[in-house]
């Protein structure tokens, strides 16, 4: 009986903690949300706050985005992959380097028992954005696609990478190639096997085989690249929503949103994800 | 117009300077594997002359340099750390632990002891970065960089769990190979050698690792000028 007791009361305590964790934006306005639609929240505390993407937004000020998920499986837990791509004046000489941001994430498993593990937030404020740990191009390219990145470079990717997430029914490795491919910006149905990692790290490659893949010169023509790891709880009866916060930046901002599971269960996890254009004045 | 066709050599061909260049590789990585055992002065008949193993000990450590490049998941055109600079930090680190090993041994450093040490440092890189890449979804390896991460963070954890690894792997290995192939008794000095010749290794393989670039280019420059002058760069 007290065991019963006890069991009842972790979960509880459990539930009423995921949901106190749910976006406060979301809450507010989740209701009147499209699903696969972004939206911006201008404010927080009126209906007339919620407008659509296509608005433009000012310079040099933070905004807040909503994004409401698709209601047709009762995936529970996701993590969203928010791809910010601010484009400059003048296209850059080699792809930018690429921030990393992360809201914390109450869904991570760990160790041999795959016991719950919580993934603190890293710069996931609007005012810390632009204090975000930045990473190479190549070497962020590297890590999600061969799954190991250059010392120079390893320690935020590390902080930065959740490696495994109960999706709700089982802990899943983000390193799957189904998952780490849409972490790229570029070629997202390429994430090899062991053997071709295994000879391209080993230097053969490079010193004998073909010439390996360039980033493609679209890259070039954003001034900062941002990736903002997002991630929703699914409740019963409720699809998943989150908000990640955007800087006016640049002459517009390219938003690509991927719902990792949502890609996995449909099977899109190769092609490229929506994405919405957002001007900047 | 003459005819060429007869009475003249054969133009050179291309393929028998390749199956030549082939050749001395397949010797200089047999003459490693030879060398390769424990206890590093067990009485053994060298089948190979000393211009041999000269050159065996320069392959090898090309082999050491261009598997540091794999080890730290550099690339070779784009890292920060030269080949040379690589292969001068890892020399000075390389004589350092062998210098040690004959003192704590109490052996001559012979040509063979080198070369054996070379490949124990050439078979944990290459073990290393193979459970590394394999770690991605194998349970086992993440189990192993989870739990030792946990306690010594989350780069250093994952590296000295292959390092580990990589090190028990390579030392059964060097038993097994000294067992049954070198017929040697593996007790006592074989031991020790065995477990001093891997556990050297593994520290050759984690600190090239986790050093940074930096690193090895101001290693590079103290060999140039030792003293104060290095460290103040």
């Amino acid at each position: 009986m007290k065991r019963s007791l006890l069991v009842t009361a972790i979960v509880v305590a459990i539930s009423s903690s995921a949901m106190a964790q749910t976006d406060a934006y979301c809450r507010r306005f989740e209701s009147r949300m499209q699903p696969g639609q972004l939206y911006q929240a201008r404010c927080a505390d009126r209906d007339d706050c919620l407008v659509p993407v296509s608005a433009a937004i000012k310079k040099d000020e933070n905004h807040r985005f909503l994004y409401r998920t698709g209601t047709s499986q009762p995936v529970q837990n996701s993590l969203a992959v928010v791809q910010l791509k601010y484009v400059g004046i003048s296209p850059q000489i080699k792809p930018s380097n690429v921030a990393l941001s992360r809201q914390q994430v109450n869904f991570g498993c760990y160790g041999w028992r795959k016991r719950a593990y919580v993934y603190p937030a890293i710069s996931a404020e609007a005012e810390e954005m632009g204090r975000a740990a930045e990473v190479s191009y190549d070497n962020y390219d590297q890590f999600y696609r061969y799954g190991y990145s250059a010392p120079s470079d390893r320690s935020a990717l590390q902080d930065f990478h959740v490696r495994r997430y109960h999706n709700g029914s089982a802990c899943v490795y983000t390193d799957s190639p189904e998952r780490a491919g849409q972490f790229l910006f570029e070629r997202r149905n390429d994430v090899p096997g062991f053997f071709r990692t295994a000879w391209r790290r080993s230097g053969i490659q490079e010193a004998v085989g073909p010439a390996l893949a360039q980033p493609s010169n679209d890259l070039l023509k954003y001034q900062r690249l941002h990736v903002y790891l997002a991630n929703y709880q699914k409740r019963p009866d409720a699809a998943g929503c989150f908000s990640f916060p955007v800087q006016g930046r640049g002459s517009s901002i390219e938003i690509a949103i991927s719902d990792v599971e949502e890609n996995v269960r449909a099977r899109t996890y190769g092609s490229s994800p929506p994405s919405w254009t957002v001007s900047v004045y | 117009m003459p005819d060429n066709s007869a009475g003249e050599p054969p133009p050179p061909l291309e393929n028998s300077k390749l199956e030549n260049e082939i050749w001395w590789v397949v010797r200089r990585v047999e003459i490693l594997l030879q060398s390769w055992t424990t206890p590093v002065n067990a009485p053994t008949v060298n089948t190979f002359t000393r211009d041999d193993g000269v050159s065996a000990r320069a392959f090898a450590l090309i082999l050491i340099v261009a598997l540091a490049f794999a080890v730290r998941g550099d690339r070779q055109a784009t890292a920060g750390a030269t080949f040379t600079a690589l292969a001068g930090g890892l020399a000075v680190i390389m004589s350092f632990l062998l210098n040690m090993f004959g003192r704590t041994f109490r052996v001559t450093l012979s040509e063979r002891m080198i070369l054996s040490a070379y490949m124990s440092t050439i078979l944990v890189m290459i073990f290393f970065f193979l459970l590394e890449i394999s770690s991605r979804g194998n349970w086992l390896a993440v189990f192993a960089q989870e739990t030792v991460g946990e306690v010594l963070g989350k780069e250093l954890g994952p590296a000295v769990a292959m390092t580990v690894l990589a090190v028990i792997l390579v030392f059964l290995l060097l038993l097994m190979k000294a067992w049954l192939w070198d017929k040697q008794t593996v007790k006592g000095k074989a031991l020790k050698h065995a477990v001093a010749l891997t556990v050297g290794s593994g520290v050759i393989v984690l600190t090239v690792s986790l050093l940074s670039s930096q690193v090895f280019q101001t290693a590079i420059e103290c060999l140039k000028e030792p003293g104060w002058a290095c460290s103040t760069k």
